[in-house]
C-alpha cells in the first residue's frame, strides 16, 4: 500500500506540465464552486438575518390563527402570564408588539402602512430597527409624546423631514378610525426597500391607544434566543409551559416556508454546479488518464508480472487521482478563501440590480459567507466524481493482458 | 490546403477516442451554456410578456414627475389635450385607456386595511391590461357601475368581505381634501402577482376622480402597441411628440427595473458560470492538443525532412483541432436545437412551493419556458472558439523549435 | 559455441524426448501445451505444439531456438503471465490454469521471480526501492527489507552509492543487476529469465551469468532462461532447443 502512494506521488510528477494543467482545471472548478457557495450562503444568511432581526425574531407568540390573517382582533390574551413564563428562561429575550395596518398620510402624499407598536427598551434587544437609525434616534422609553420612527425611504417618498408631523390612520377594536398626528423622530434604513417603505414604529402605549387595545392586550411577542438555544426545541417547549389553546407559536423556518425552501432550492444549484463543472473535467481527466495508462503499459507490466494484484493497478490510479484531486482542491480552495474572506469583509456591491434584488428581500451589498457543511458536501461530491471519472482508465489498466503490456515498448 | 485539410481528418479518427473525448468535451458545454440561455431568454421574455400585459401594459404618460413621487398633484387634465384624435395619429397604437391611482384606507365591519385605490375606465382597460378583466368570483365592471369595486383576493381576505358586501374606503385627495364613501364588492380578482391581491382596489375612473376630488382629471394613460418589445421606440416617438416638460413617457422597462435588473443579475451570474465552464473546456484542449503533439514528434520529424515546412504542420495542427470544434459545435446546436424545438411549445409547469416561491418574489412565469431564438448560441460559440484558438499558441509556439533532425532523434 | 554444434548434438539427441527426472517432484510440469495466438491479420499462429516439459529444484536450465520458436512463450506460460490454449501448467505442485488474476498475482508473488530483457525496473522507484518491491508487496518489515537488499546488492557487486538513483540514472548493466537482485531477494522456488544478456555487452553479460550461477548452487534456485545467447547456453546445465513449437532437444549435462 505505501509503495503504491509512493509510486502514484511519484508518477504526478513525471510529466509536470500535464499535471500541472489538470491541477489548474481542478483548481479553477473547486475555486467556482467555493465562490458560488459562498454567495449563495450570503444570500441565505442575509434573508435569514432580516427575518429575524427584523420580521419576528427566533420565535414569535401569538394569538392563535394570527399569521395567516393578521388583524387586530387576533391578539395574545393575558399577555402578562406569557410574559411572566418566558421570562423564566435568562437565554431568552422578548418584547411585546402591536401592529395593525393603517395609512399614513403626509401634507400631500399617503401611503398604506403597517403601524407596529413597540416597547422600546426591550424592542431593541429583538429587532435592529433601532440600529438601523441613520437620522435622529429611536423612540423614548416613556411613550408619553406622539413619536414615530420610519424608513428613511418612506419619508421620502412623502415627502416629509426629521421633525416634521405625519398623520396615522388605522381602524380600532370598536371598528372607528382612528387617527393621530406624529412626530417623526427617527429614520431607519435596512437591507430591504420594501421593509423600509411599510413599516413604521410608535410606543406601545401610543399604539394601544390608536387601535383600542388595553395593557393587558398584545399582538405579538417576539423572542430572540442566545446562540445554543434552539428554536425547534424552544418553541416546543414553550407550547408545553404556556399550555393554551388560544395561542400560537411559531419558529421563523415556519414563518417563512419560502425561505426555507428558497434555501433549499438555491443549494440544489450549487449542487448542479458541481455536477456540471466536473462533469466538464471529467473529459480532460479521462483524456489524461488514458494517456498515461498506455505511456506506462510495460510498467504495470512489469508491476503485474511481479505480482500486484489487478485492484492494486487501479488503486495507484485512484491514488494518483486523489493526488491531483487534493492539489487542485488546495491551490484553488486557498485562492477561494483569501478572496471571498477579503470579499466578505469589503462586501460585493450589487447596488445596479438593488430593486431587482430588494423584490425578494435581499440587500444590495451582499458579504458572502464560508458555510463549512456546504463546502464539505461539495468536496464529498468532487472526489465521487474524480473517481468516476478515473474509474474507465482504471480498470482498462488493470485488464491490460501482462504479456502483451510487457512487450509493449 | 485542401491536402491538409484531408491529412487533417485523417488524423481526428486516428485516435479516435481521444478526439472523441474532447469533442465531448465541447459538446457538453454547449448543450450546457445554450440550454441555460434558452431557459434564460424564454423564461424572462414570457415573464415580461405576462407582467406588461397584466399591468403597465407597454407604455404610460404620465405628468412629468408622477414616476418619482406618485402623487396626486402629479395629474393631467381632459382638456389638456385632444388624446383620443391625438393618438389616432399613430398606426402602432392598439389601444388606449386613462388610470387615476391613489392610496386609501379600506374598511368593513371587522377590519381595516391599506389599499391601492385604481380608477380604470371599464370599456378600454380590458384592452391595455389584464387585471381588471376575469374576476375568479362576481363581475368585471362595466361602464355604467358607480360605487362599485373589485377587490384583489388577498386584500378582501383580509377585510373579510366578499361579493356583495360593501367596504368604505378613506382617502386624503387632492390637495388634501378627505374623501369618504361606501362602495359595493362586485368581484374579487386574483392575479399572478401577490403585490397585486394583496392591495389592489379597482373602481370606475369616474368614482375615483370623485373620491379624490379630482373630476376630469387622472394620472395615468396607458398605451398598448402592436408589439411589446417595441416598447421603447414608441415612447421615444411620443415623448418627442409631447415634449418633455410636461409629459414623462415611460415604457414598461423604464417602469418596472425590478424585473430587468433580475434579469442582468441572472445574467451575470450564468456568464460567470459560462466563463469558468469554457475556461475548463480550453485545458482539455490544451491538455489534449500538447500530449498528442508531444506523441507525434518522430511523426513531424518525417514530414519535415520530406519537405513540409513548420508552418505547415502548425496550420495541419489547427486545423485538425478547428475541425473538431466546428463539429462538436455543430453536434452540440443540433442536440440543443432539437431539444428547444420541443421544449419550446411544452414550457415545463412551475407548480405548488415553487411557484408560490416564483410568486412571492413578485415573478409571474406560467413555467419554466425555453427559447429557441438563435441568440442562445452566439456565446458558446464565440468563447469555445476563441478558448480553443488561444489553447493552441503554446503547442503551436513549441512545435517552431523542433528541427527535423531533433525531432527524428526522440522516440 | 557456435550454431553448427547445436545442430550435430541436436541431431544425436532428437528422439529422447522429454528427460524423466529421478527421484524428485518436479517444480515445473507442463503437459501437452497448446498455445496459438492471432496475428494482426486474425491468423492463427502456433506458437506451442503438445510441448511437454518438466523441470525439477535446483535447475539451471536454457531454453532456446530461433524466435520464433515458441521459447518466450513456453516462459510466459509457466510464469503463469499468459493462458495457454490448451494443456495444463502446474508449477510447485499448483495448476495455474484454476487460477483467476488475483490469485496468479499472488502466486508470482510468492513463488516467481522474473527477469526480462530491459526496462525491467519501475521509473519512479530507486535502485533500493525497485529491488525491494516484491519484498514491500509481502509486507517485509523495514529493518528486514533493508537488509536483504543490502546484502544482495554487495552480492551482486552494485555500488553503495547507486542506491538511491532511479532506473534513467543506471547504465544498462545495473539496472539487469537491479532487476536480479529484485528477483532473488524474496528468495522464490523459480526465476525466470527471458533473454536477460540481449541488452548488455558480453563481459557484463557473462558476469552476470556466472554470478546467477553461482547463486543457482549456492540457494538451490531453480533458474528457467529463454535465451538464444551462446553464452547462456554454455552456462546452462541443461539446454532444452525449441523448433517450430515443439521441443527438438532435451540436453542435460553435468
Amino acid at each position: 500500500m505505501s509503495i503504491l502512494i509512493k509510486i502514484a506521488w511519484r508518477n504526478i510528477w513525471r510529466n509536470p506540465r500535464r499535471s500541472w494543467v489538470l491541477i489548474t482545471a481542478l483548481a479553477v472548478a473547486v475555486f467556482s464552486f467555493l465562490g458560488s457557495v459562498a454567495y449563495i450562503d450570503g444570500f441565505s444568511i442575509q434573508m435569514i438575518d432580516s427575518a429575524i432581526n427584523l420580521q419576528g425574531g427566533h420565535i414569535q407568540v401569538s394569538g392563535r390563527g394570527y399569521h395567516k390573517n393578521p388583524t387586530i382582533r387576533t391578539y395574545v390574551p393575558d399577555v402578562a402570564r406569557v410574559e411572566r413564563i418566558i421570562a423564566e428562561n435568562d437565554a431568552i429575550r422578548y418584547a411585546l408588539q402591536t401592529t395593525t395596518p393603517g395609512m399614513i398620510n403626509s401634507a400631500e402624499q399617503a401611503s398604506g402602512v403597517v403601524i407596529t407598536g413597540v416597547d422600546p427598551v426591550r424592542e431593541v434587544e429583538v429587532s435592529s430597527v433601532a440600529e438601523s437609525i441613520i437620522e435622529g434616534s429611536y423612540l423614548a422609553p416613556e411613550g408619553e409624546a406622539n413619536e414615530v420612527v420610519m424608513g428613511a425611504m418612506l419619508a421620502e417618498q412623502l415627502n416629509v423631514l426629521l421633525g416634521e408631523k405625519v398623520v396615522l390612520m388605522a381602524n380600532d377594536l370598536d371598528n372607528e378610525v382612528g387617527a393621530g398626528a406624529y412626530r417623526i423622530v427617527g429614520l431607519y434604513r435596512t437591507n430591504s426597500s420594501d421593509f423600509d417603505k411599510t413599516n413604521v414604529y410608535l410606543h406601545l402605549n401610543q399604539a394601544r391607544n390608536l387601535i383600542g387595545y388595553t395593557a393587558e392586550q398584545a399582538s405579538t411577542v417576539t423572542l430572540r434566543l442566545d446562540p445554543g438555544l434552539d428554536p425547534v426545541e424552544t418553541a416546543i417547549h414553550l407550547q408545553t409551559t404556556l399550555d393554551a389553546a388560544d395561542l400560537e407559536i411559531l419558529t421563523w423556518h415556519e414563518r417563512s416556508p419560502l425561505l426555507v425552501m428558497m434555501n433549499e432550492m438555491m443549494n440544489l444549484a450549487n449542487i448542479f454546479l458541481v455536477i456540471i463543472l466536473f462533469t466538464a473535467i471529467a473529459f480532460t481527466l479521462i483524456n489524461s488518464f488514458i494517456m498515461v495508462i498506455f505511456e506506462r503499459i510495460r510498467e504495470i507490466g512489469i508491476m503485474s508480472a511481479n505480482g500486484v494484484r489487478p485492484g492494486q493497478v487501479r488503486l495507484m490510479l485512484y491514488l494518483e487521482a486523489v493526488f491531483i484531486v487534493l492539489l487542485g482542491t488546495a491551490v484553488g480552495g486557498a485562492i477561494a478563501v483569501v478572496l471571498i474572506t477579503w470579499w466578505s469583509a469589503v462586501g460585493l456591491d450589487l447596488s445596479a440590480f438593488a430593486e431587482g434584488l430588494s423584490s425578494f428581500g435581499a440587500a444590495s451589498v451582499l458579504y458572502p459567507y464560508i458555510h463549512w457543511g456546504h463546502i464539505l458536501n461539495g468536496f464529498v461530491m468532487i472526489f465521487v466524481l474524480v473517481l468516476l471519472a478515473v474509474l474507465y482508465p482504471a480498470v482498462k489498466a488493470s485488464r491490460f493482458e501482462t504479456v502483451d503490456a510487457i512487450n509493449h515498448v | 490546403m485542401t491536402k491538409l485539410l484531408k491529412l487533417a481528418w485523417r488524423d481526428i479518427w486516428r485516435n479516435r477516442r481521444r478526439s472523441l473525448l474532447t469533442m465531448g468535451a465541447i459538446i457538453f458545454a454547449v448543450i450546457i451554456i445554450s440550454l441555460t440561455n434558452s431557459v434564460q431568454y424564454g423564461t424572462y421574455d414570457a415573464m415580461e410578456e405576462l407582467v406588461v400585459r397584466l399591468y403597465t401594459s407597454d407604455l404610460q404618460v404620465h405628468r412629468t414627475g408622477f414616476q418619482d413621487e406618485r402623487t396626486l398633484s402629479y395629474s393631467m387634465e381632459e382638456s389638456e389635450q385632444d388624446w383620443a384624435s391625438y393618438f389616432d395619429e399613430y398606426p402602432w397604437i392598439e389601444a388606449v385607456s386613462k388610470r387615476l391611482t391613489g392610496f386609501g384606507l379600506a374598511s368593513s365591519d371587522s377590519s381595516s386595511a391599506g389599499a391601492l385605490i385604481v380608477g380604470i375606465e371599464p370599456e378600454t382597460e380590458g384592452s391595455v391590461s389584464s387585471f381588471a378583466n376575469a374576476p375568479f368570483e362576481g363581475r368585471a365592471l362595466v361602464a355604467e357601475d358607480r360605487q362599485a369595486v373589485l377587490l384583489g383576493a388577498t386584500l378582501a381576505h383580509n377585510l373579510n368581505v366578499g361579493v356583495g358586501d360593501s367596504v368604505v374606503v378613506l382617502t386624503q385627495g387632492y390637495r388634501n381634501v378627505m374623501g369618504a364613501d361606501l362602495y359595493a364588492v362586485k368581484g374579487l380578482v386574483r392575479t399572478s402577482n401577490p403585490d397585486v391581491d394583496r392591495a389592489m382596489m379597482i373602481m370606475p375612473l369616474a368614482d375615483a376622480q370623485y373620491l379624490f376630488s379630482m373630476e376630469g382629471r387622472f394620472t395615468e394613460v396607458v398605451i398598448r402597441g402592436h408589439d411589446f418589445r417595441g416598447a421603447d421606440s414608441y415612447a421615444a416617438v411620443l415623448q418627442a411628440a409631447l415634449g418633455e416638460e410636461q409629459y414623462e413617457v415611460l415604457p414598461w422597462r423604464e417602469m418596472m427595473p425590478e424585473i430587468q435588473q433580475m434579469r442582468a443579475l441572472d445574467d451575470a451570474g450564468n456568464y460567470i458560470f459560462y466563463i469558468f465552464l469554457v475556461l475548463l473546456i480550453g485545458f482539455e484542449i490544451f491538455n489534449t492538443t500538447t500530449m498528442s503533439m508531444m506523441e507525434r514528434v518522430r511523426e513531424f520529424g518525417v514530414m519535415m525532412s520530406i519537405g513540409m515546412k513548420p508552418r505547415q504542420i502548425s496550420l495541419l495542427v489547427t486545423l485538425e483541432l478547428m475541425l473538431k470544434v466546428v463539429l462538436a459545435l455543430a453536434i452540440g446546436f443540433l442536440i440543443t436545437f432539437v431539444a428547444v424545438s420541443i421544449l419550446k411549445d411544452n414550457p415545463i409547469p412551475v407548480t405548488g412551493e415553487l411557484q408560490e416561491l416564483y410568486e412571492e418574489w413578485g415573478f409571474t412565469i406560467e413555467g419554466i419556458s425555453f427559447s429557441a431564438r438563435i441568440v442562445i448560441f452566439f456565446f458558446p460559440m464565440l468563447a469555445v472558439t476563441t478558448v480553443s484558438l488561444l489553447s493552441m499558441i503554446y503547442p503551436i509556439l513549441r512545435m517552431r523549435r523542433f528541427s527535423p533532425v531533433q525531432a527524428l532523434r526522440t522516440t | 559455441m557456435s550454431d553448427h554444434s547445436i545442430e550435430s548434438r541436436s541431431a544425436s539427441l532428437a528422439t529422447d524426448g522429454p528427460k524423466p527426472i529421478d527421484g524428485q517432484a518436479p517444480l515445473v510440469e507442463a503437459t501437452r501445451l497448446v498455445k496459438i495466438y492471432q496475428d494482426k491479420e486474425h491468423v492463427p499462429v502456433t506458437a506451442l505444439n503438445e510441448v511437454d516439459f518438466r523441470a525439477a529444484p535446483g535447475e539451471f536450465t536454457a531454453i532456446a531456438g530461433p524466435s520464433g520458436s515458441g521459447k518466450t512463450t513456453l516462459l510466459n506460460l509457466i510464469g503463469g503471465l499468459d493462458k495457454p490454449t490448451s494443456g495444463s501448467v502446474v508449477v510447485a505442485g499448483q495448476d495455474l490454469a484454476a487460477m483467476s488474476r488475483n490469485q496468479l498475482a499472488t502466486f508470482r508473488l510468492n513463488n516467481l521471480g522474473f527477469i526480462f530483457q530491459a526496462y525491467n525496473l519501475i521509473p519512479v522507484l530507486t535502485a533500493e526501492e525497485n529491488a525491494e518491491f516484491n519484498l514491500l508487496l509481502q509486507g517485509v518489515p523495514a529493518h528486514e527489507r533493508h537488509e536483504q537488499v543490502v546484502r544482495e546488492f554487495e552480492d551482486l557487486g552494485i555500488d553503495k552509492e547507486l542506491i538511491h538513483r532511479r532506473p534513467a540514472k543506471l547504465s544498462g548493466g545495473q539496472q539487469q543487476r537491479v532487476a536480479i537482485a529484485r528477483a532473488l531477494v524474496s528468495r522464490p522456488k523459480l526465476i525466470l529469465a527471458d533473454e536477460p544478456t540481449a541488452n548488455l555487452d558480453s563481459k557484463t553479460g557473462a558476469r552476470l551469468l556466472d554470478k546467477m550461477r553461482n547463486l543457482n548452487e549456492r540457494t538451490g534456485i531453480t533458474f528457467l532462461f529463454s535465451t538464444h545467447d551462446p553464452m547462456v547456453m554454455e552456462r546452462a546445465r541443461r539446454l532444452v532447443i525449441l523448433r517450430d513449437g515443439q521441443i527438438a532437444e532435451d540436453d542435460v549435462r553435468g
